[in-house]
């Protein structure tokens, strides 16, 4: 039984999908920053997810299954910044405004930041269930003849 | 494995719950890549798992079960109509999850199932008291 594995699986998912949420939350905290430490305004930030294939303690076990029945979990590559371009307010009064009197506020769209979050917090949930039910399905193989 | 004692459902339904097992892992892994672009949800099909885990590993008389040859490579099916999202994604979630707790439930009962022989054998060996 590979009960370990499945859990990897899940937590690498759990923790993917974590860092898609610190990525959210740092892009929702800096929706209006004008100054970075590169220049210029805030860019919104993307996680890119990948699946991967899982190295476990039975991965001897399981390449005699075939590279192709190993299961796969999820890794963030990358993260990427959006190269939409900034959007353009009229403040002649901001210091960062420019010669014709418009500030260039970060690309980040709150409401979509906010259905991305929704997104990202019921695909944790989904996972955390699949863990539920596979500490059930150990707990069940544990008691057998008990 | 032969003799009285241990009767090939106990072998059978070890060997069912082994492949219950890993398409547990296999849904778990669907579940996990929900948001990962072109990933497609793969699946196990029970009955020629079943099957092949038969065909494959039963021990002729005689032999000893440690002679057995490796387990036999899982059978992962894609279903190639499943509608892919914008990202190439075709892990649809209300059915992994649904497929995923069917799947336990078996898992479940067959365990129990397991669970009441051995105590069954017990209670033989050990008489009523």
């Amino acid at each position: 039984m590979e009960i370990n594995s499945t859990l990897a699986v899940s937590a690498s998912a759990l923790r993917a999908e974590r860092m898609r949420l610190d990525t959210i939350a740092s892009n929702l905290a800096n929706a209006n920053t004008t100054r970075t430490p590169e220049g210029g305004p805030y860019k919104r930030r993307e996680v890119v997810f990948e699946a991967e294939k899982f190295d476990s303690p039975f991965a001897d076990t399981l390449a005699t299954l075939g590279d192709e029945a190993r299961p796969e979990g999820v890794a963030v590559t990358d993260v990427i910044e959006d190269p939409t371009p900034p959007r353009m307010v009229y403040e002649p009064g901001h210091p960062d405004a420019n010669a014709e009197g418009y500030v260039a506020y970060p690309n980040v769209n709150s409401m979509l930041e906010v259905v991305d979050l929704m997104a990202a917090t019921r695909a944790y949930e989904a996972n955390v269930q699949v863990i539920a039910a596979t500490k059930r399905l150990a707990e069940a193989a544990l008691s057998i003849g008990a | 494995m032969g003799g009285m004692l241990f009767d090939p459902t106990l072998d059978g339904l070890a060997r069912a719950l082994t492949i219950h097992q890993r398409r547990h892992d296999v849904l778990a892994a669907n579940v996990a890549n929900v948001e990962t672009p072109h990933y497609h949800a793969r699946d196990v099909d029970f009955a020629s798992a079943l099957k092949r885990a038969f065909d494959t590993q039963t021990t002729a008389p005689g032999e000893t079960p440690g002679d057995e040859a490796p387990p036999p490579a899982l059978p992962l099916t894609e279903d190639p109509d499943a509608p892919a999202r914008a990202d190439g994604n075709t892990v649809d979630i209300d059915f992994e999850m649904a497929k995923l707790t069917a799947n336990g439930t078996d898992y479940l009962a067959l365990a129990r199932i397991l669970g009441r022989r051995v105590t069954l054998l017990r209670q033989a060996i050990e008489g009523t008291r």
